[in-house]
């Protein structure tokens, strides 16, 4: 596998240093006064529960529990996990069938590489270039660049609109011989779309009859973030060659203690592919998560996310903006609202919204044209200020106050 | 962790040593008291109870509380696995030093 250089990759790098550049430039210009809802950094004071596990789980340290653990994590803390998502998703699970890792970026890097690893043997003995994978869009901002840093293709396929599920035809189409994965995000982010059992069934089909069997990784690092009773259906619960994604820090709303995981469904076991995903971390030079954080996941795991301060302000930030004409994503989900850019373009619709003092996202992050990200993760205060300017962006006449 | 251990060095039966193993295992490896899947007869090592550096502690612990030096082709028998074959283990090697 060649090294991909970085001034290859400009198309992948570009949007997010764009936004970079505008944070900065904006909040010079407004003095600190810039209010922030495109990065999802929680206001919200920590949990009283998260703290006191933490507490407790500091008062409990003893001899070299604070020392290194082994690539792929301590034991202990994997046993939890796969003991947690055989709960949740009702998959037999074993302690080496998951990989520790600092967070989701590291854990969806982890599945790729090892996807691509299994697909460069497959090539090595003579079948023909594995080196596709198809990313439904819009996605998280990164998978692209991680595919093309590992000298891979990346395949983007379009969700429909204007309802934002997956287009299983349009994939199935993307996918040829040369796929070695499909990744998609349950719940999608930035759509906030969740997608529904019978279409990731459908989904499964497709993959199950193609010919390079692809690895479907599962980014779930929002599935905590489902609300009003919607039933989550994990994409690895139905197509069994799949891994899961996952960060703890979004539920716990404390994204900066970077703990996540990559798990492989049992299937793939006897191919030991989490045994090669541990070798990777190695090769790659991944660390684990903090010792001190894989000692409190136990502790962890066992407090309820309450997250409806997120789904209130969710729904308040739908309602603000549909009232003030914007064209909504459908989707109920996530910390995060998606819309169409009024007049079309992103960028310049982000560039407006910041000279007015409010920072969101331009869909060209998830690689779509044409909409922008709300993180609703601000104060009340702050996301009331930074709606009552969006609400005078909007297509609609109505005042923020009118509107109260 | 307090484990007590002077009353149990009396009893000289399989399951004492089985018990104090067991309350050792659940509260230094993290062990939940509703985990269906823990027992006496699972391998410890094979389902992730007890780590590579986890291995050293429970040793340590076995000898220390039940005054026994552990060969090692113990040590490396498949009974070794389990609390129920590491209890055998040392209810036999008190038997052979009484």
């Amino acid at each position: 596998m060649a090294i991909v250089p970085l001034s290859s990759l400009d198309r992948w790098l570009g949007p997010q240093r764009e936004l970079d550049r505008l944070r900065e430039h904006h909040l010079m210009r407004s003095r600190g006064q810039l209010i922030d809802l495109a990065y999802p950094n929680p206001d919200d004071a920590l949990d009283p529960a998260i703290r006191a596990a933490l507490e407790a789980t500091l008062a409990d340290v003893e001899g070299k529990d604070l020392q290194y653990t082994p690539y792929g994590g301590a034991t202990v803390p994997r046993r939890h996990v796969a003991r947690s998502l055989a709960a949740s998703h009702g998959l037999s699970l074993r302690y080496d069938d998951v990989v520790l890792t600092p967070g989701a970026m590291s854990a969806l890097q982890v599945a790729l590489a090892t996807a691509a690893d299994s697909a460069a043997c497959d090539s090595a003995a003579g079948t023909s270039a594995v080196n596709e994978v198809v990313i439904v869009t819009p996605c998280w901002l990164d998978t692209p660049l991680y595919v093309a840093r590992l000298g891979l293709e990346p395949v983007l396929v379009p969700v429909e609109r204007p309802s934002g599920t997956l287009d299983v035809d349009a994939i199935a189409r993307a996918i040829t011989d040369r796929t070695c994965a499909v990744v998609v995000v349950q719940p999608g982010n930035p759509t906030g779309v969740l997608y529904d059992e019978a279409s990731l069934r459908s989904l499964a089909d497709v993959l199950t009859a193609a010919r390079s069997s692809p690895l479907l990784i599962s980014d779930e690092s929002h599935s905590a973030y489902v609300f009003g009773g919607a039933t989550f259906v994990s994409p690895a619960s139905v197509y069994p060659r799949s891994a899961i994604v996952y960060s703890f820090g979004k539920a716990w709303r404390m994204q900066g203690q970077r703990l996540g995981y990559v798990a492989f469904r049992p299937e793939f076991r006897d191919q030991g592919w989490a045994a090669k995903a541990v070798l990777l971390c190695r090769a790659m030079g991944y660390a684990t998560p903090t010792a001190f954080m894989q000692r409190a996941l136990a502790r962890l795991l066992e407090i309820p996310h309450d997250l409806s301060a997120i789904e209130r302000r969710r729904a308040r930030c739908v309602r603000v903006l549909a009232d003030a004409g914007y064209e909504l994503s459908s989707g109920r989900h996530t910390m995060f609202v998606y819309g169409r850019a009024p007049g079309g373009d992103a960028l310049a619709f982000v560039e407006e919204a910041a000279n007015e003092g409010v920072l969101v996202v331009p869909s060209t992050l998830f690689h779509e044209t044409g909409h922008f990200r709300v993180s609703v993760t601000a104060s009340d205060d702050l996301l009331d200020t930074g709606l009552r300017i969006l609400t005078r962006l909007g297509p609609a006449t109505t005042s923020f106050e009118e509107q109260q | 962790m307090t484990i007590t251990t002077d009353s149990s060095r009396d009893l000289p039966g399989r399951e004492a040593v089985a018990a104090n193993l067991e309350t050792f295992i659940r509260e230094r490896f993290q062990v939940k008291p509703d985990d269906a899947f823990f027992g006496r007869g699972v391998n410890l090592w094979e389902e992730g109870y007890v780590d590579s550096a986890g291995i050293v502690e429970v040793i340590s612990h076995l000898e220390t509380t039940w005054g026994v030096r552990i060969p090692d082709d113990a040590l490396f028998d498949p009974r070794f696995g389990t609390i129920e074959g590491m209890s055998e283990t040392i209810e036999e090697l008190r038997a052979t030093s009484a």
